[in-house]
């Protein structure tokens, strides 16, 4: 009988728990959330606006004087959080020093100069199939390899292109909100592929864009045409480094940053 | 895990060691660019490096929790370059040069062919066939992060989707054969496919059909009919290799049973092993001698004029006995029917 009371006592205490919890799962979030011009830190790219006349074609020079107009932006590069099993996944705290330069033409193509360092050259060198008749060197070189990765770059745009509330996952994008990619690997050239989602991304064996890719005495120089950009589009950037077996979601990469 | 398996038993007291089985493979399906140096069956000589070299040492499948162990990537060093000879100048460019390999052949393929045991006085060494096991539990479909191997559920085949394969090789690194192999023209991974369009036809496997010593069994192990049900559920005589990485392999073998060192002819096999036990214990796990144990009672069964179910689907006579392929069925387990 004594401890009726102290039972009551608990049962009130937890329906009322359960009370403040419903309340706080249904409160709208921008209300626990800071408010919108708070809670976003826009990372803002300023393309240069091209001359009229300018073609993306000339743009593909990474020397083209434009480029050295555009402004520099060190880019902020991140590695992959472990998801793999096994081996070479640590992060053993490299990162590449990596800049961008955007320049936006006339009609509303942007293109992007992406530039980093990497002291080593990972090539993906196709195998090829060698006459053995007639073959115009005794032992062409072979430079099939297994066990090597290629050097390789990408930028990641939403295929909803213009302001955006709030930016898809990092990741690949999400459902309902995909993603184009302009992926570069060093022998292989360029492709562009599309995600929603991580493990989702697909690509069409025979669409090959356009893009330029130089190597330097530092590292790589590559420009990649990434098509119509309207202002305050997100675009983020990945590196992947050959020589540290990066390929896949092992890479550096950025977190969403503005094209105004 | 499918609900149906093909799988395949080989019976390595039949195996030459002639590779007819290596090159019916790769006139059927590796003879395409970037393939060059690719075997997705292969024979080696045990005890020895394997191909490629040390894949049952370096790791891969999965650990006592289940969880993927991936081993290095092994560099084609590991594997042994396909080798390109200049038959063009020898015999077209006028040189006077013997016919040469563009690089210094040092490992490949059966490499250690016949070494065998290091016991000089008795010399002892099997054949070992491989293809892709088709496992229960395929680590190599774990461990892609994009999905692109799948597990065909009506037959338990495991295929690489080339549409969505990126190659990454975290397949390679999961599998604990080594059966993944990197196209570098392609740029993704290929593998052995259980010769599917051949089995769809009712034909045997190219490895199978092609082999002189008649030493491959295909069939269904869920069929009580088959020669691999019975062979490895009922007889229980043929066992996966390496169990202990916990993928299901489901290509049995059955392990190699040579004379004894010593005694007399008809001394048990188990008395004084030619093969030394632990040889057999890595390849095929602990239970193998039980398993050469029932194989030594069944052979004696015959020698004193009894009958054994065993040893008559060993002997495989025609391909009858050696193959239970049931297409039909299949065919209808694909529609859904």
């Amino acid at each position: 009988m004594k401890q009726k009371p102290l039972i009551l006592l608990g049962a009130v205490t937890a329906a009322l728990g359960v009370l403040i919890a419903v309340a706080i799962a249904r409160t709208p979030a921008s209300s626990i959330l800071p408010a919108e011009s708070e809670k976003k830190t826009v990372l803002k790219l300023t393309p240069l606006a091209a001359p009229g006349g300018t073609t993306v074609k000339a743009l593909l020079q990474p020397d083209h004087a434009l480029w050295s107009k555009a402004p520099q932006i060190p880019l902020r590069l991140s590695r992959t959080p472990p998801l793999y099993a096994g081996g070479h996944n640590q992060d053993d705290g490299h990162r590449p020093s990596a800049t961008v330069r955007l320049v936006r033409l006339a009609d509303g193509d942007l293109v992007v100069r992406l530039a980093w360092t990497d002291p080593t050259e990972d090539i993906s060198r196709r195998s090829r199939r060698i006459a053995d008749v007639g073959a115009p060197r005794i032992y062409s070189k072979h430079p099939h390899s297994v066990a090597d990765f290629a050097d390789a770059a990408a930028v990641m745009i939403p295929r909803k292109r213009g302001p955006h509330a709030s930016y898809p996952s990092l990741m690949m994008g999400h459902k309902g909100a995909p993603v184009d990619l302009y992926f570069w690997r060093a022998g292989l050239g360029f492709q562009k592929l599309a995600a929603a989602g991580r493990g989702t991304t697909t690509h069409k064996r025979r669409l090959r864009l356009s893009g330029a890719a130089r190597r330097t005495s530092e590292g790589w120089v590559v420009v990649l045409p990434v098509g119509k950009v309207p202002a305050k589009t997100p675009v983020s950037f990945a590196i992947w480094d050959g020589k540290r077996r990066h390929r896949d979601g092992l890479k550096y990469f950025t977190v969403w940053y503005e094209a105004w | 895990m499918s609900k149906h398996q093909y799988a395949m038993v080989m019976d390595l007291n039949k195996c030459l060691g002639c590779h007819t089985c290596t090159l019916a493979c790769k006139k059927q399906w590796t003879d395409g660019d970037g393939m060059a140096y690719m075997y997705w069956n292969n024979v080696e000589t045990r005890p020895g490096q394997g191909y490629p070299k040390d894949f049952d040492r370096i790791g891969g499948g999965f650990d006592a929790r289940g969880n993927l162990r991936p081993s290095k990537l092994p560099p084609l060093e590991d594997y042994g370059e396909a080798l390109e000879y200049d038959y063009g100048q020898r015999l077209f460019g006028g040189s006077k040069k013997p016919v040469m390999p563009h690089v210094l052949a040092d490992y490949g393929p059966n490499f250690d062919e016949d070494m065998g045991g290091k016991d000089t006085k008795n010399p002892y060494y099997f054949y070992l066939p491989r293809i892709c096991n088709h496992c229960t539990h395929p680590a190599c479909l774990e461990a892609c992060p994009r999905k692109a191997i799948y597990k065909r559920a009506e037959d338990g085949i495991v295929l690489v989707d080339q549409e969505r394969c990126r190659g990454y090789r975290h397949c390679i690194r999961a599998c604990p054969y080594k059966k993944l192999y990197f196209n570098a023209v392609e740029t993704m991974s290929q593998k052995c496919i259980f010769c599917y369009p051949r089995l769809e036809k009712g034909r045997p496997n190219a490895c199978a059909a092609q082999c002189p010593g008649r030493l491959r069994f295909v069939g269904i192990l869920d069929d009580p009919e088959s020669p691999v049900h019975k062979l490895v559920l009922k007889h229980k005589v043929a066992l996966g290799l390496l169990p202990q990485r916990g993928t299901g392999p489901n290509v049995y073998y059955v392990p190699p049973f040579l004379p004894p060192k010593t005694g007399h002819p008809g001394a048990s096999v188990s008395g004084d092993p030619r093969l030394p036990v632990k040889v057999l214990e890595h390849l095929f796990g602990p239970k193998v001698m039980d398993v050469v144990r029932t194989l030594e009672k069944e052979l004696r069964r015959v020698q004193q004029g009894g009958k054994s179910e065993v040893l008559d689907l060993l002997i495989g006579r025609n391909a009858a006995v050696r193959y239970a392929l049931r297409p039909e069925i299949m065919r209808r387990r694909a529609a859904g029917k």
